[in-house]
């Protein structure tokens, strides 16, 4: 009886925590990419846009990486690590090219970032193409 | 420096997961070790397939193999609480024994049904002692694998029942102290204690546990004393327990 409780009580530990890891990098994901989505998808809104807008767009990529980088163990231990190299490689470039005003090749890699979100969120769900 | 750091990865990971496996497997029960049926012999293989990846590979979290490998040893154990519980479910995962030899004649169909040839069954015949086929009255393929064989009564060895003699029952041996070190909890479990040690040291010729490689004492009440220094204590029928522990 007693590996039988000890069975049950590991099950229900290992599924909270499958639960949990769920939620958690779903809410994750769910707030980078709504970050993401506050960027223009245009060259010319960048170029047309104010200091204090450019600002606010350095402070929304700068909250990004920060935020990433605050999850950098547990991303590290809950997926491949590949992926958070897919992003980084993606998101750093992005940052660098922000910075030097060269917005076509921002937006880019801001896509390719994106994409990698995508990747991983459709990595981490629970549907029929991932179980089979 | 990055090469060193990156085996101390997997070091630490190889340690974790090797203590890991241990408990599961612990948990799973002793008969992991012994004879597997398909079930624990299913978890295994997997559980060591999955234990190595992460070890192996860096670049995969330490969880993906922690998590499944947990999820194995729970599955396993549900199975075997299930097998207890109910025989149709036993039956179902274990399968059942089958005859291949019955009343002294090998069943064909039976044989074909288990896949064995009669080579095989020869040979398991002769890893239980018997040289001859015709000499088996029951063989049976258990679900665990191994095959046994029930001798005909003529080519049995003859018991102390079937000679008529009477024969007292030892039971099982005890080891009370080994290697120097007393086990007091099978001491008091034998229903013993330190002074009936005592006595039982100087009867034999030793002053201390450290100067004793090994003492049982059986259910008869039998002591086996053997000295570090290779002397035999005196071996000997001890008087039967009193309620204090002490002979009577």
């Amino acid at each position: 009886m007693k590996p039988f409780l000890c069975g049950v009580a590991l099950f229900a530990a290992v599924i909270a925590f499958v639960v949990f890891n769920t939620l958690y990098l779903d809410t994750f994901l769910d707030r980078t990419e709504a970050r993401f989505a506050r960027f223009p998808s245009s060259r010319d809104a960048y170029l047309s846009a104010d200091d204090e807008k450019i600002k606010a767009y350095a402070a929304l990529l700068d909250g990004i990486g920060e935020d990433w980088e605050a999850h950098d163990t547990y991303l590290h231990m809950s997926m491949h690590h590949a992926n958070d190299r897919a992003f980084h490689d993606a998101f750093l470039p992005a940052v660098a090219y922000f910075g030097s005003g060269s917005y076509d090749d921002f937006l880019a890699s801001l896509a390719t970032a994106r994409d990698v979100l995508k990747h991983i969120r459709y990595n981490e769900s629970l549907c029929l193409g991932n179980l089979l | 420096m990055k090469g060193a750091i990156i085996l101390a990865n997997v070091c630490i990971r190889t340690v974790i997961l090797y203590l890991l496996i241990v408990l599961l497997m612990r948990l799973t029960g002793k008969r992991q070790i012994g004879q597997l049926e398909l079930t624990e012999l299913v978890t295994a293989f997997m559980i060591s397939e999955i234990a190595a990846t992460p070890i192996s590979d860096n670049a995969i979290p330490l969880l993906y193999g922690v998590i499944p490998a947990v999820l194995l040893v729970c599955l396993e154990v549900f199975l075997s609480y299930a097998s207890v519980k109910s025989s149709r479910f036993r039956k179902l995962v274990a399968g059942t024994p089958i005859t291949l030899i019955r009343e002294g004649k090998p069943d064909m169909a039976q044989m074909n049904l288990a896949r064995i040839t009669v080579e095989e069954l020869a040979s398991a015949v002769r890893c239980a002692g018997i040289s001859r086929l015709s000499d088996v009255s029951y063989a049976v393929l258990e679900p665990s694998g191994t095959v046994s064989v029930i001798p005909k009564a003529a080519a049995s060895p003859p018991s102390a029942d079937s000679l008529g003699v009477s024969v007292g029952e030892n039971g099982m041996e005890h080891a009370i102290i080994v290697d120097g070190n007393l086990d007091k909890t099978e001491l008091f479990k034998v229903g013993r204690n330190q002074a009936w040690l005592t006595d039982q040291l100087e009867k034999a010729g030793f002053s201390s546990p450290g100067e004793v490689f090994y003492l049982g004492l059986d259910d008869s009440g039998e002591v086996c004393v053997f000295g570090k220094d290779g002397k035999n204590g005196k071996n000997g029928k001890n008087e039967k327990k009193g309620k204090d522990g002490k002979g009577s």
